[in-house]
């Protein structure tokens, strides 16, 4: 069980969305935190996370970054 | 000089060419239109008249705010023209590739992350899972339909979605659809590999 901080800003779509995904699919990862400045990444991120087993904790929007927390459903 | 008439002298430039010297002409015409809807309404009446048509994105000298030109070989420009001035859509200008020492670019552009591939068409990108063909992102655009066509294709298998029947109507509408094509036919040819 461990968290995972994950910081993809700068990178466009649909990096931040595959960084989430590789770590999504590690094992032991249960809680992360992305941080992007890509707009449309909340988007993209927010629509796989359920069906990958995820659930967003959080969402912090500030000075166009966002910092995502997100948990796996047990 | 009207645009037909610049496609008249030039093709008949060609044959005088080809006369003097036997050379196969392989000369495009980039057809540049004003707007999107254009190009598409264009591209879909040029098919149906049965002339090989792409749709390809406009060298940086012409461009004139529409992302898409279409290209057409030069033997056919001239029924083209003359097809599309009858259905009030004369292209706004013709320019033909090797006289403007012009590159047609590529509307694609291709990049592999590994497990997920992503093919960008014009201004969206549509990125697949390799091993399944599920599409798992869409981006790019900022045409409205864009959150709504995200919604309706993610999940989706790339060989079962359509952007064209899901509902797109705008440049990103099309854009997707052109995006989902060129996929799947990397899909299939990547298939076909692997099975052989």
């Amino acid at each position: 069980m461990s968290k995972k901080i994950i910081d993809v800003c700068g990178l466009a779509c649909p990096e931040p969305l595959i960084a989430f995904t590789k770590a999504a699919k590690t094992a032991d990862v249960t809680e992360m935190e992305i941080s992007f400045d890509c707009a449309a990444a909340k988007d993209s991120i927010t629509r796989s996370a359920a069906p990958m087993g995820w659930k967003i904790a959080s969402i912090v929007e500030e000075h166009n970054q966002t910092v995502m927390n997100l948990v796996k459903v047990p | 000089m009207s645009v037909l008439s610049r496609l008249r002298s030039a093709f008949f430039r060609l044959r005088r060419g080809k006369a003097e010297a036997p050379r196969v002409p392989d000369g495009e015409v980039f057809l540049v239109f004003a707007d999107t809807g254009e190009v598409i309404r264009a591209e879909r009446i040029l098919k149906a008249g049965g002339m090989d048509v792409k749709v390809m994105a406009p060298p940086p000298a012409l461009r004139t705010g529409c992302d898409m030109v279409l290209v057409i070989s030069l033997v056919h420009a001239l029924r083209a023209v003359a097809t599309l001035e009858e259905r009030q859509l004369a292209p706004l200008r013709t320019a033909q590739a090797k006289d403007a020492l012009l590159e047609p670019v590529s509307l694609f552009q291709t990049k592999d992350y590994g497990e997920w591939l992503m093919v960008r068409a014009a201004n969206m990108k549509l990125t697949v899972e390799k091993s399944s063909g599920r599409i798992v992102n869409v981006s790019g655009g900022g045409c409205p339909d864009v959150p709504y066509l995200a919604a309706e294709l993610v999940g989706k298998s790339i060989l079962e979605a359509d952007p064209a029947r899901e509902g797109g109507q705008t440049l990103c509408g099309y854009a997707l659809f052109l995006a989902a094509r060129e996929l799947r036919k990397l899909h299939a040819s990547a298939k076909s590999g692997a099975d052989a």
